[in-house]
């Protein structure tokens, strides 16, 4: 058998399994599943050339698949609503980066969870320290004990793949490429372990604060070792605020620290405030040599809010302002006005403009787009975009990109979608685009994200 | 068969046209306050339940109007009215049952047998309160709110519905939610995973999957995608204006593997170095700005350089090389020197 007819014979599965459980639909337990095809046509691929030229690419037709399957709520004797789960994975088949077929495991695990007890079997993700966003595939085990919360963790580090292409070597196997570059193609995540834990304490106020310390291991040694702490409190129906930091226990340097205060008296006007510190060296897994060579730390501090007036228009504005110690200050602005006329909301139009300055370049876009749900069953949208750069990218001063799309809702369960993109940006003079979706979904009010 | 692609799009709109309208438009303020009633002659004055007809005594109380409701006062022509009543309407939206005394709630002092005390959207105007009533009028009276803090929904929840609520009274995911919702996540994970799965993460963190989420979804035009359109032009500036956020999702490496694959790197046979001529030689020339590009933002070097020493600055930068110790001013580290990021100079192990 094909890997293409495996792949198509997976869809079929899983979209049975999608009909078959909407019979659990009554059912105390939670059942979602989505399974969603792309079928993409490329007529030019994004391919960098010589500066300024064009670079030719054959016409593609890579097909993805992407399957989604969670359950909640599940039922054991003596323990009801006790078992979750969640399967994610994706699939491709055509050329795309150089490989015809390739698939992966974004998530698959178990939990437990009975009373003031929650146990997680399998692949997951945490969010720790400096290193953000881990994958990993072990275990996790939480408690609550009055006001206080205990979770730790440990396991294989999954991120971002289990088969990653020649050059892009696993988050801290830069080790033994330091000792030998041939060992980078002789990747193992037997070495890449991480654990972590946190305590997490509820307060007065609707206050809460935890401190986390996180590891992660390479085959060489700590690749991260952050203990971070948090704090976010609520003490008027009006007034919230958050802070965190994270210190990098090996640098004995504070990597990243966030600080922000969000002001909603006016409930018209809601404001948020916010500084931003990071130190980009120590984001790097200090297995690296380069995070020895430290590097100038980073400040941001702005301000953002979104005003709704006449119930039908909403403007959303960020302005932000950068430093680099040693070197000029940057800035960002941007301005994006929604509106909605009408109490059904069948009409989106937006009109957008930002500002970057980023010495000694910069940009500015201009936005316009709109999505009208033409019928309780077909929406459409169209996108367009113009960047121009303060100074020539390949040449080039400015880009421009257009979308249409078009989606046709036949059922609940069933949608099917169009659309297509035309551009013209410094590594294309004219590039198009052709995106087929096809989303077969049990529930599609469910949180599993966007198709 | 391009002209075809034309036609598809026109002929769903014309289905689409056929189709059923969008929401309810019945005149629930005029039934309830402006009918002349209760007099002689006149009917008998309406509350919530004269159509909303239920046992009140149970929980999820969500009764849908009849036909016969509308008949017993339009008794000129019952038919006339059976299209008020529309099924896409029977159905209690996602997310809306609650666990909930309705009876109980309606003979307290406060609302004395109210419906629209809570529900006022019911017969409201436009940019007044909602239909269904957000959570901060149950916490303005209750004290549910330590049962928010301890991730406890299924009080009032059914915890099949929970995937399918939007916050928007309070925890509003409004304004600057996109900065900080990494933080909140972070902070109280359980509280994320009450509604979402963790492919709600996955579906924009996640770098392995090779459709980026702009490309996807393009008809979400207001969600905060960062790739959207000629991401490619402006990457660099991206990554050097904010250089923490690329490695929000990203392992620096991976950028390596895509200039490899697109034939930018130095590490493939016959492939560009993306610096202009002079970035890294002539002590003190206009054109030696890698120095300063580095300490902007030493990440964006290692998306290319961390592939051994031989790719990086320990060439150069090293005691009694020309670069001088790498070190910054203030540099500390508990690693020892015989480790292997440290060995490559310290202990003679630069190959």
């Amino acid at each position: 058998m094909s890997s293409r007819f495996r792949l198509i014979h997976l869809w079929s599965a899983l979209a049975l399994l999608g009909t078959a459980t909407s019979a659990f639909a009554d059912d105390p337990m939670s059942v979602d599943a989505r399974v969603t095809t792309y079928a993409q046509y490329f007529q030019q691929g994004l391919v960098p050339g010589i500066p300024g030229a064009v670079a030719r690419v054959e016409p593609s037709f890579p097909l993805t698949l992407q399957a989604f399957l969670r359950v909640g709520a599940v039922d054991l004797p003596g323990a009801p609503d006790s078992v979750s789960g969640e399967v994610s994975a994706w699939g491709s088949l055509g050329p795309r980066d150089g490989r015809n077929v390739d698939a992966d495991v974004t998530a698959a695990w178990a939990q437990y969870r009975r009373g003031q007890i929650r146990v997680k079997l399998g692949r997951q993700v945490t969010l720790p320290g400096s290193s953000r966003y881990v994958r990993f595939d072990g275990a996790a085990l939480g408690v609550t004990l009055g006001v206080l919360d205990i979770d730790g963790y440990a396991g294989w580090v999954a991120l971002p793949r289990w088969n990653l292409a020649r050059g892009a070597t696993l988050l801290g196997f830069v080790g033994d490429g330091l000792k030998d570059p041939l060992l980078a193609e002789a990747q193992n995540r037997a070495g890449q372990v991480t654990a972590g834990i946190r305590f997490g304490v509820r307060l007065p106020l609707s206050s809460r604060a935890s401190l986390a310390f996180h590891e992660q291991r390479d085959a060489i040694g700590p690749a991260f070792r952050v203990l971070s702490a948090d704090l976010g409190s609520q003490p008027l129906p009006w007034l919230g605020a958050g802070a965190r930091v994270s210190l990098d226990l090996q640098a004995l340097a504070v990597s990243e620290a966030r600080v922000w205060v969000d002001v909603t008296a006016l409930k018209a006007v809601p404001v948020s405030i916010d500084y931003s510190y990071q130190a980009p060296a120590l984001l790097l897994p200090q297995t690296s040599v380069l995070a020895a060579f430290g590097g100038a730390s980073w400040h941001e501090v702005g301000a953002e809010t979104a005003v709704r007036a006449l119930q039908s228009l909403k403007v959303i504005g960020r302005a932000s302002g950068q430093l680099f110690e040693g070197a000029q200050p940057g800035a960002r602005g941007q301005l994006r006005v929604q509106w909605t006329p009408g109490v059904d909301g069948r009409l989106l139009i937006l009109a957008e403009l930002t500002r970057a300055l980023i010495p000694p370049s910069g940009y500015s876009q201009v936005r316009a787009g709109a999505r009208w749900r033409a019928s309780y069953s077909v929406t459409t949208s169209l996108d367009a975009a113009v960047f121009f750069y303060d100074q020539p990218v390949r040449g080039v001063t400015n880009s421009m990109t257009g979308v249409a799309s078009v989606e046709w809702a036949a059922k609940p369960w069933l949608r099917a979608m169009l659309s297509g993109t035309v551009m013209r940006t410094p590594y294309a003079n004219f590039e198009a685009q052709a995106l087929a979706r096809l989303v077969v979904e049990l529930d599609p009010k469910s949180a599993g994200g966007l198709p | 068969m391009s002209k075809h692609w034309f036609w598809l799009p026109a002929a769903l709109l014309v289905m689409g046209a056929c189709d059923r309208g969008l929401l309810t438009h019945f005149p629930h303020r005029q039934h309830l306050a402006s009918l002349e009633c209760g007099g002689p002659g006149q009917p008998k004055c309406l509350s919530c339940v004269s159509c909303h007809q239920s046992d009140a005594n149970k929980h999820d109380a969500w009764a849908q109007p009849t036909p016969q409701s509308c008949a017993g006062c339009h008794q000129d022509n019952g038919d006339k009215w059976q299209h008020s009543v529309r099924p896409a309407l029977a159905t209690l939206p996602a997310g809306k049952h609650i666990i909930f005394p309705h009876e109980q709630h309606l003979a307290t002092k406060e609302l004395k047998g109210q419906c629209v005390k809570c529900h006022a959207g019911a017969v409201g105007v436009e940019g007044g309160a909602e239909l269904f009533p957000p959570m901060d009028t149950c916490l303005s009276c209750h004290h549910h709110k330590e049962q928010f803090e301890a991730n406890v929904c299924t009080t009032c929840h059914r915890a099949n519905d929970l995937r399918a609520l939007q916050p928007l009274s309070f925890f509003s995911h409004d304004t600057a939610w996109g900065r900080r919702h990494g933080a909140e996540a972070r902070a109280n994970p359980e509280r994320c995973a009450t509604c979402h799965a963790q492919t709600s993460c996955d579906s924009c963190h996640d770098s392995s999957k090779p459709l980026g989420p702009a490309t996807r979804n393009p008809e979400a035009l207001e969600s905060g995608l960062v790739h959207r359109f000629d991401f490619l032009s402006r990457h660099p500036l991206e990554a050097r204006s904010q250089p923490g956020s690329c490695a929000t999702c990203h392992v620096k490496t991976e950028c390596d593997a895509c200039h490899i694959s697109r034939g930018v790197s130095g590490a493939v046979a016959g492939g560009q170095s993306p610096h202009p001529l002079g970035w890294a030689s002539g002590l003190g020339t206009a054109t030696n700005l890698h120095g300063p590009a580095a300490r902007r933002d030493i990440g964006s070097c290692a998306s290319c350089h961390d592939q051994g020493a031989a790719t990086n600055c320990v060439r150069c930068h090293k005691v009694g090389a020309a670069g001088g110790t790498p070190h910054p001013m203030g540099w500390r580290s508990t690693q020892q020197t015989s480790a292997p990021e440290c060995a490559v100079c310290h202990n003679g192990g630069m190959p």
